[in-house]
């Protein structure tokens, strides 16, 4: 039966416009914003247990430096290309599922935060996933993640993770200047038709979370 | 109200069914429903895991194919393989078909016929894209708004018993179940539920599923005839 069925939807609700409006709208009472001189932060409670620290840097100039940091594990932090990246919502799922993994002894990869770059990944290619969403050369903006069980003031991977980045540190609300929205659907497999029913951070989270089923 | 904290908040038990319990939770900032599918202690443990995780994955397979055939159904969020609990969007004041066509009142003739419409578009898409969803009933869809409804305001939900199937056989059985659950939950509908029908005909390739739905009627008396 190779009949071809075409069912049009006719929905009367144009696509969704990218743009800031795709960060997450219900995110307000968690994140705490913390504007300390001009490098403002944001750190958020992932569960009872965890945070997720994150910066967001531009015109880094370090990034060999900041590769080698990572495998000589005097870094323990995720770097993020923020070209794949929509909103805040898709970096603190991806968090929380390398935490989870982490705590069950479930995690595919060799730390909290190389895990948290694969959660990131639409595709079980592990190596790939590092590629696409880890530093790039293509991009000199980062974003620095960190895992912890400590806040902010005590986290010193945090601490010594944003020293260790040669660039400047801007707001993370800036975190949509960076969005590539034509890459992130490619690569995510988003439908325009999806896309009437959702908004595209709704999309990505959902192509994050159904990699295992 | 049952307080149990894991996860990212403290989960609200809001219905206990017979596979699954929904709790209501608060995941990252967003106002999220969680689904277990519990151990059954009747059922022999290795099993039991095996159906859970079967039906749990399946749920959310369905749930993405849909998604990107632009069928509504809630954004899934993370899926915990070892308790078998699905963390999705909780859709925001919506209500069931089935208590919305409860409550409809004036203008319900008008209001079910539109209605109609939309699930049989709906239905003749899913199907479109091979997938059976298994358990089609008036409190698997939710409507996110009730007035001026529209195709995006329907999520279809549940999907935990669905199969992806070109046979024709396998959607007349989907329709058949609709149609049973839908006349017997909702008495005097049977023009609303020709207007579904109608309306799953305008689509390609909707005939054969149609004739089938046919057969498994006539199927369906001959056995409550013999009892
Ligand atoms: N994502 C959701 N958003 C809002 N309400 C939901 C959602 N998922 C389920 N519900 C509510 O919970 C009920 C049961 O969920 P369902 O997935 O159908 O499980 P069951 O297998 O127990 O029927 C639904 O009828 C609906 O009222
Ligand atoms: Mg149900």
């Amino acid at each position: 039966m190779t009949s071809k069925i075409d069912v049009t939807m006719t929905s009367s609700s144009s696509p969704p416009v990218l743009g800031s409006e795709h960060l997450p709208t219900g995110t307000t009472p968690l994140p705490q914003w913390s504007a300390i001189g001009n490098s403002p932060r944001m750190s958020l409670k992932l569960n009872g247990k965890y945070w997720l620290h994150i910066a967001l840097f531009c015109q880094v100039t370090n990034l060999e430096e900041l590769k080698q940091g990572l495998i000589d594990n005097k870094i323990s932090a995720a770097f993020i290309n923020p070209a794949l990246i929509v909103g805040i919502f898709q970096l603190s799922v991806a968090a929380f599922k390398a935490a989870h993994l982490q705590d069950i002894n479930k995690m595919k990869t060799r730390n909290v935060h190389s895990e948290l770059l694969y959660s990131l990944s639409p595709s079980k290619n592990i190596a790939g996933s590092f590629k696409k969403f880890g530093l790039s050369n293509d991009s000199n903006a980062v974003i620095v993640a960190v895992i912890d069980t400590d806040s902010e003031e005590n986290s010193s991977k945090f601490q010594m993770a944003i020293q260790a980045v040669k660039g400047e540190r801007i707001g993370i609300e800036k975190i949509n200047d960076f969005s590539k929205y034509e890459d992130i659907k490619k690569i995510y497999s988003i439908t325009d038709a999806e896309l009437n029913t959702t908004d595209l951070v709704d999309a990505v989270v959902n192509k994050m979370a159904v990699k295992d089923a | 109200m049952d307080v149990e904290s894991e996860g990212s908040s403290a989960l609200r038990l809001i219905k206990q069914g017979a596979e699954a319990r929904i709790y209501a939770a608060d995941f990252l900032g967003r106002p999220t429903i969680v689904k277990e599918r519990f151990k059954k202690k009747f059922r022999h443990n290795v099993l039991d895991d095996k159906l859970r995780h079967k039906r749990t994955m399946q749920e959310v397979r369905s749930m993405h194919r849909c998604r990107k055939a632009g069928i509504a159904t809630p954004t899934v969020f993370f899926i915990d393989s070892n308790d078998y609990k699905i963390y999705m969007e909780e859709v925001q004041n919506s209500i069931t078909v089935r208590d919305y066509i409860n409550s409809l009142k004036e203008d319900k003739e008008s209001n079910l016929r539109k209605l109609a419409k939309i699930i049989g578009t709906i239905l003749a898409s899913m199907h479109n894209i091979q997938v059976i969803h298994g358990d089609l009933t008036t409190s698997n869809m939710l409507l996110k708004k009730t007035n001026d409804i529209e195709i995006a305001d329907l999520v279809l939900i549940d999907f935990g018993l669905s199969s992806i199937s070109s046979l024709a056989e396998d959607k007349g059985v989907d329709l058949y179940v609709l149609e049973r659950a839908f006349l017997s939950t909702h008495p005097n509908t049977e023009d609303a539920f020709k207007v579904i029908l109608d309306t799953y005909k305008t689509f390609k390739g909707s005939s054969e599923a149609l004739k089938k739905l046919d057969e498994v009627r006539l199927r369906g008396r001959k056995r409550t005839m013999v009892g």
